[in-house]
């Protein structure tokens, strides 16, 4: 850990620690093999930590503000982790095999690894808890870890991968921005906009998906890499029904060297 | 002479052209005269825009689109619900978030107008269903809503009473039911007591985004719960138990067994 942080008093992790979280939706998933009967004996459920702000509840101010901060880390992560973590539970006792051999490495990857492929959990009502809990988990892990204090003209660095990739897929950076802006904004209801690389098409795509679902739930080869969080949570407070201000002032928080990290570990 | 025209909604200019006449009196006579023709030529229009559900008063006029949906009134000033639901909620609620629905549900329809083809058609259909469910579901929200402790809920023998007791049990296992099923939908949607003509029974029935209950399920609305966010997060944040929990003060009883004797009759 590199600081404190003034607000909550925790260390906040370095870039360096969300990387390895941020990890998880490589194509390189393996599923964790079937645990011998001695090991198998009854171990603590595994209880995912709440991730904690990369940075302070005002970094994102002016354009996501302290309040907003505040409720959505504290409350709405908080509940999306603890209600995977009761899932989780379940799935340790009926479908043990899901899980790590080792109940305590549970991780994002765990969690990845189960909603992109979510046909394997027997329970529906499980199946359901983990799509909605387990991908909200990983979207807002994925969404607080790929922001950061605002930048006048933020943009990708001149010459780094990312970059290259965004021209190469949509022709210019600012044509990548216009499309995920019209993604986002043509969710009806709560959901997300996406930044991804297809792995099968090897190539950035934009999509946008309802609720908590995630392109890593089309394809385990999908790697998302930024995503902006459109259910009204995320920006009523300051903008109330003024989505459209919203998606288009995030830019300026894009954490591009974050982002690139990831593409680059994993293409 | 003066010609008389025919013709649904056409405007005859050469009437304003029509012979001179003398006497002032001759003239306020040929004036009534005209009037009353015009109208005559505009009844097809006024007539089709009164059948339809509500009319700008632009189309009234004879201008503008046949259909144009408009901002229904609340029944009650913005602070009315207080401290149930805050006035600052009502009013970005009302004048924002089903605003909006009117304004895309008339673009909608302008381009369904405009349409070239099958194709453009049938592309029109998620948003006509979005924002025309929007329109729709914010409409019987509010006269589903009153004052906080204004009004009585059903007694046991009435109509209503009688089917929640059928259904539910009793009007507490209705509502710990309806709000339980509220608080569990993922993302935005309402929750729904509807009536089923056929069966004449009612029931609770969850639904996401703006789906109308009507065209989706058959099922006649009786009282909605909006549970987008949108409706109580600058209250009561995440807190959506405690707004469902705190809305059944405003339930307007009266209006919803209005509904059920108009879906009985």
């Amino acid at each position: 850990m590199a600081a404190t942080s003034p607000s909550t008093g925790r260390g906040i992790p370095s870039r360096r620690d969300f990387l390895g979280l941020a990890a998880w939706s490589a194509a390189a998933l393996a599923m964790p093999k079937k645990a011998s009967a001695a090991e198998s004996a009854v171990e603590a459920p595994p209880v995912l930590p709440l991730p904690p702000l990369p940075y302070s509840y005002t970094a994102l101010e002016p354009v996501i503000d302290e309040e907003t901060m505040k409720l959505h880390h504290d409350k709405h992560f908080a509940t999306y982790t603890k209600t995977l973590n009761a899932a989780l539970a379940q799935l340790a006792v009926t479908q043990r095999d899901l899980l790590p051999k080792d109940l305590s490495t549970t991780n994002a990857v765990t969690v990845a690894a189960l909603v992109s492929s979510l046909k394997q959990i027997k329970d529906e009502k499980v199946r359901s808890t983990i799509r909605n809990h387990g991908g909200g988990y990983l979207n807002h892990l994925l969404y607080f870890s790929t922001l950061r204090p605002m930048r006048e003209k933020n943009a990708p660095k001149a010459g780094s991968k990312i970059e290259a990739a965004l021209i190469s897929s949509f022709g210019s950076v600012e044509a990548f921005k216009q499309e995920l802006i019209d993604k986002s904004m043509s969710q009806f209801g709560s959901g997300w906009g996406w930044l991804y690389y297809d792995g099968s098409a090897q190539k950035l795509k934009v999509s946008n998906t309802p609720n908590q679902d995630t392109p890593v739930m089309e394809s385990v080869n999908n790697i998302c890499l930024f995503g902006i969080d459109v259910w009204e949570h995320a920006y009523y407070l300051r903008r109330k029904n003024d989505r459209g201000a919203y998606v288009k002032a995030i830019f300026d928080l894009v954490d591009w060297d974050t982002v690139e990290a990831m593409y680059t570990a994993h293409v | 002479m003066r010609k008389e025209v025919g013709g649904e909604g056409e405007w005859d200019p050469d009437w304003e052209r029509s012979k001179e006449v003398e006497s002032g009196t001759e003239k306020m006579m040929e004036k009534l005269v005209g009037l009353a023709g015009r109208v005559r030529q505009l009844k097809p229009m006024i007539e089709r825009t009164v059948v339809s559900q509500e009319f700008s008063a632009a189309a009234a006029a004879g201008v503008g689109t046949a259909r144009s949906y408009s901002l229904p009134d609340l029944p009650y000033d913005y602070a009315a619900l207080e401290p149930v639901i805050s006035a600052k909620i009502m009013e970005v609620h009302h004048s924002k978030h089903h605003n909006a629905y009117v304004t895309n549900l008339n673009k909608a329809l302008d381009a369904l107008d405009k349409a070239k083809d099958v194709n453009e058609v049938i592309a029109l259909g998620p948003a006509l269903k979005f924002h025309g469910g929007g329109h729709l579901n914010h409409s019987i929200f509010w006269t589903n809503l009153c004052p906080p402790d204004t009004s009585q809920p059903p007694s046991p023998d009435s109509a209503l009473g009688k089917l929640i007791a059928e259904r539910f049990g009793s009007m507490d296992a209705f509502v710990t039911q309806f709000n339980a099923k509220s608080a569990a939908i993922q993302g935005s949607g309402w929750g729904w007591l509807g009536y089923d003509k056929a069966r004449k029974s009612v029931e609770f029935v969850a639904l996401s985004n703006q789906d109308p209950l009507e065209a989706s399920t058959g099922l006649t609305p009786l009282l909605g719960v909006d549970c987008w966010e949108h409706a109580y997060h600058m209250q009561y944040f995440s807190d959506r138990p405690g707004y469902l929990k705190s809305i059944w003060r405003c339930i307007n009883w009266q209006n919803v067994e209005h509904r059920l004797q108009a879906a009985m009759a």
